[in-house]
C-alpha cells in the first residue's frame, strides 16, 4: 500500500499554507516534524478529505483519493489538532457513535470501543461525561477513536498534546505495535514523539518539505553542527542570547556544559558531538521564532 | 442508518437551550390555550347570572345548541325578526343603553332581558343578521347575505390590504359558489378556539428551529465536524442521518404542540362540530367550501409544511454558518416579522407568505396571487413555498455539509 502526494498545494488567499508537496509513504510510521505554522495540520487535513487542495492530488496506490470517497475514508483514522467531541456523551456513547460513523454494526461498535477504552486506560472512565475528562484524557479518548476501525491510514495531528510523560510512553508504545502494515502519519513539533518510533521523518517548514528520510539520514545531516562548550556558569546565559542553544546542564565544577547547534564551531575549545533529533530541529528552525 | 438517526436525535435533545425553548413554548401554547377558556365569561340565558371560566363554555354550548340547525330562508327570516325584536324593545325603553345586564333584570325582569340584551348581545344573532344586512336591501337569503360580505372584501380589497384582480375576483366568486346552502349551524367551540389561535403556532416553529440550530453548525462550532466528516458513512449518510433526525424532530415537536392546544380545548369544549361548514368559526363572509374538520385538517396540516419547511430553512443556515446563534435568529424574525409587513399594503401580500401570518390568514381570508389569468389562494401558495423550502433546503444543507472545508 502507498500512499501518494502529488503536489499538493494549499492557498489561502495570497497565503501558501502547502506548497506543491509531494511524498510517498509506505506502512510504518512517518513523523511530520514542524514548527507551528510550517502547514503540518493543512496537509494532513488535505490528506483526511475535510479540506480540498488547491491542486495536486492525494493518491492511495494510484487511484485518487477523492474520487474514492467513502472507500477511501472507510480506510482513515484521523485525529485532529483541536480534537472536538460531543460535551454531553459519555466516552462510551462517544466511541459508540463514531464507531456507528465508521460502519459498525451496534453490536460490533460496542465492543471495540469497550476494547480501546481499555487500551487507552479510559475502560473506567466510560460512562462519565466527555466534558468532565482532563485534556489528557479527552486526548486519549481521541486516540482510541482515530483506532476505532483498525485503519490502514492513520493520522494524528499532535497526538501527544496535554498527555504527561507516561501517557506519552504508553501512547508511543501503542502506535508501535499498531503501525506494522498500516502507514501512520504523525505531526508533531515534539521531537521525541517521533525520535523512537518514526520509521521515516519529514521535516516541514514554509508549506514544504525541506528534509526527507530515516531518522538517521535526516539527524546525519545536522553532523558537524552540535558543539559542546564548557564554559564559566555565568556566560551560559549571555551564549544563549547570540547562539541556537540546545542544552545547559551544571558540571559538579561550577562550570556550564553548553549544546550549541551552529554550523561553525562557535567558540575556541567547543567540540563537535553527536547530534540528535532534537540539534535537527533546531538547526532547521533556528529562525523560526523570529521571523 | 437507523442508529445513526437515533444519536442524532439525542444530540438534538441534548442542545440545552434548543431544548429550553422547546418547552417553554410548547408551555406558553398550553398556557394560552387554558387561559382562553378559563377566562371567559357569559351570561346564563335561563338565569341571567353570570358564569365564568370554564363552566362558561358549557352555558357557550347551550346557547350555541340553541341555534343549532339548518340556516334556511325560514330560519334566518326568524333570526331578523328575533334581533329585530329585541331591538326595537331596546329603543321603546328609556335609558335601556347606559343599562347593565343586571340593572335590566332588576328593573325589567328575567324575561325581558331574555327579549332584548340576551339577543343583542348574541353573536349568532349578530352574525347572521350582520350578514344578512350585508345586501341592500337587507336579503332573505343567508347566501345572497353571504355573498354581499365576500364582495364587499373584494371591492375595498379587504381594507385596501390586498387589492383584488378581476381573475381573483372571479377565483373567490367561483370558490364561494361551491359552498352548499343552506349551510347548517352548531356548536363546534373546540376547533373553533384551536383555529382562531392557530397562528399562535408560530411560537412552536420558531422553538424547533431553535432546537434545530445546531444540526450542521453545532459539528463546526464543537469542531466534531473535523472527526465525524472524515469516516467512511460521514459524507453521506451522516449529512442525510442529521437531515432525517431534523424532520423527525420536527414533525414530533410540531404536532405534540398541536395535540396539546387542541387537546386542551377538545377537553374542556367537546369535540362537537367537526362536520358543520366552516362558515360557522370562520364567518359568513368566507368563501371556502370546507367542514370544520376539512379546516382544521388544512390549517394544521399547512402549519405542519410550514414547520417543516422552516425546519428546512434552519438546515441550511445551520450547514453554512460557524455559529448557531444567527441560526436561530433568522428564522425567529422571519416567522415573526412578515405579521409587520401585513400593515405595509405593498409587502402585505409577502407578509402573509411568513409562518404566523400564513398560519393566521390561510382559509380564514380572501389572499390570493395572480399572475394574469392564473389565480392561486394563500394556502396554495404557502403549500408550495414551504414544499419548495423544504425540497431544496434539506438536500443543499445535506450537501454543504458534506462539502464543509475544516479550517
Amino acid at each position: 500500500m502507498e500512499l501518494t502526494l502529488d503536489r499538493l498545494t494549499k492557498q489561502f488567499e495570497a497565503r501558501i499554507a502547502v506548497d506543491r508537496v509531494s511524498a510517498t509513504l509506505s506502512p510504518g510510521v512517518t513523523g511530520l516534524l514542524g514548527a507551528n505554522g510550517a502547514g503540518k495540520t493543512t496537509l494532513m487535513r488535505m490528506v483526511c478529505d475535510v479540506m480540498r487542495p488547491t491542486s495536486g492530488q492525494v493518491l492511495l496506490d494510484g487511484r485518487d483519493a477523492l474520487s474514492m470517497g467513502d472507500e477511501y475514508r472507510a480506510l482513515l483514522g484521523y485525529l485532529p489538532q483541536d480534537f472536538g467531541y460531543y460535551p454531553d456523551f459519555s466516552a462510551l456513547e462517544f466511541m459508540r457513535y463514531m464507531a456507528t460513523l465508521k460502519g459498525f454494526s451496534s453490536r460490533d461498535g460496542r465492543a471495540r470501543s469497550v476494547q480501546l477504552l481499555d487500551e487507552v486506560g479510559l475502560a473506567d472512565d466510560a460512562r462519565r461525561k466527555v466534558k468532565t475528562f482532563s485534556g489528557g484524557m479527552k486526548q486519549r479518548l481521541g486516540i482510541a477513536q482515530a483506532m476505532l476501525n483498525d485503519p490502514a491510514i492513520l493520522v494524528l495531528d499532535e497526538p501527544t498534546a496535554g498527555l504527561d510523560p507516561k501517557e506519552r510512553v504508553r501512547f508511543r508504545n501503542l502506535i508501535a505495535g499498531f503501525a506494522q502494515d498500516k502507514i501512520v502519519i504523525l505531526s508533531t513539533h515534539i521531537v521525541s514523539d517521533v525520535e523512537f518510533i518514526a520509521n521515516r521523518i519529514l521535516v516541514m517548514r514554509d508549506g514544504g518539505f525541506i528534509m526527507d528520510g530515516t531518522p538517521e539520514q535526516v539527524v546525519a545531516q545536522a553532523a558537524d553542527k552540535v558543539w559542546e562548550c564548557h564554559v564559566e556558569a555565568h556566560r551560559a546565559e549571555e551564549m544563549a542570547t547570540r547562539m541556537q542553544v540546545a542544552n545547559v546542564r551544571y558540571a559538579p565544577d561550577g562550570h556550564a556544559v553548553v549544546r550549541v547547534v551552529a554550523d561553525g564551531c562557535p567558540m575556541e575549545g567547543a567540540a563537535p558531538v553527536e547530534p540528535t533529533l532534537e540539534d535537527l530541529y533546531l538547526l532547521a528552525f533556528r529562525d523560526a521564532g523570529m521571523r | 442508518m437507523g442508529t445513526l438517526i437515533k444519536f442524532e436525535i439525542r444530540k438534538i435533545l441534548g442542545n440545552r437551550a434548543g431544548m429550553a425553548a422547546c418547552l417553554a413554548a410548547l408551555a406558553l401554547l398550553a398556557g394560552m390555550a387554558f387561559m382562553n377558556l378559563a377566562t371567559m365569561s357569559t351570561r346564563d340565558f335561563a338565569t341571567g347570572e353570570v358564569v365564568e371560566g370554564l363552566a362558561a363554555q358549557q352555558t357557550y354550548l347551550q346557547k350555541e345548541e340553541s341555534h343549532a340547525g339548518l340556516l334556511d330562508d325560514a330560519q334566518v327570516a326568524e333570526d331578523a325578526a328575533t334581533l329585530d325584536r329585541a331591538n326595537q324593545l331596546a329603543k321603546g325603553t328609556p335609558g335601556f343603553y347606559d343599562l347593565s345586564s343586571d340593572e335590566i333584570i332588576a328593573q325589567y325582569g328575567l324575561g325581558f332581558w331574555q327579549q332584548t340584551r340576551a339577543v343583542a348581545s348574541d353573536d349568532y344573532y349578530n352574525e347572521i343578521v350582520g350578514t344578512l344586512d350585508s345586501a341592500s336591501p337587507r336579503s332573505t337569503s343567508l347566501r345572497e347575505g353571504s355573498l354581499a360580505r365576500v364582495d364587499a372584501s373584494l371591492s375595498d380589497g379587504f381594507e385596501h390590504y390586498f387589492p383584488y384582480s378581476d381573475a381573483e375576483v372571479s377565483y373567490w366568486h367561483d370558490k364561494f359558489d361551491q359552498i352548499k346552502w343552506p349551510v347548517e349551524f352548531g356548536y363546534a367551540g373546540a376547533w373553533k378556539n384551536a383555529l382562531d389561535w392557530a397562528s399562535s403556532q408560530a411560537f412552536a416553529i420558531v422553538a424547533l428551529c431553535i432546537a434545530l440550530s445546531g444540526v450542521y453548525a453545532g459539528e463546526y462550532q464543537n469542531r466534531t465536524a473535523a472527526v465525524a466528516l472524515p469516516t467512511r458513512r460521514g459524507k453521506r449518510a451522516l449529512p442525510a442521518a442529521k437531515a432525517v433526525a431534523a424532520l423527525a424532530f420536527a414533525t414530533a415537536y410540531w404536532w405534540l404542540c398541536a395535540a396539546v392546544v387542541v387537546g386542551i380545548n377538545v377537553a374542556v369544549c367537546g369535540a362537537g362540530g367537526w362536520d358543520l361548514p366552516a362558515q360557522v368559526v370562520f364567518g359568513f363572509n368566507n368563501p371556502y367550501p370546507l367542514t370544520v374538520g376539512q379546516a382544521m385538517l388544512a390549517v394544521y396540516g399547512l402549519g405542519y409544511l410550514i414547520a417543516i419547511g422552516m425546519a428546512a430553512l434552519t438546515l441550511l443556515l445551520s450547514s453554512k454558518m460557524r455559529s448557531t446563534m444567527p441560526v436561530a435568529v433568522i428564522p425567529m424574525a422571519v416567522a415573526f416579522l412578515g405579521m409587520f409587513a401585513l400593515f405595509i399594503s405593498p409587502l402585505a401580500k409577502l407578509g402573509a407568505l411568513t409562518p404566523m401570518a400564513g398560519m393566521n390568514f390561510a382559509f380564514s381570508r380572501m389572499v390570493s396571487f395572480a399572475a394574469g389569468t392564473a389565480v392561486i389562494d394563500l394556502p396554495t401558495a404557502l403549500a408550495i413555498l414551504y414544499a419548495v423550502l423544504l425540497a431544496a433546503c434539506t438536500p443543499l444543507a445535506m450537501r454543504v455539509f458534506a462539502r464543509h472545508q475544516v479550517a
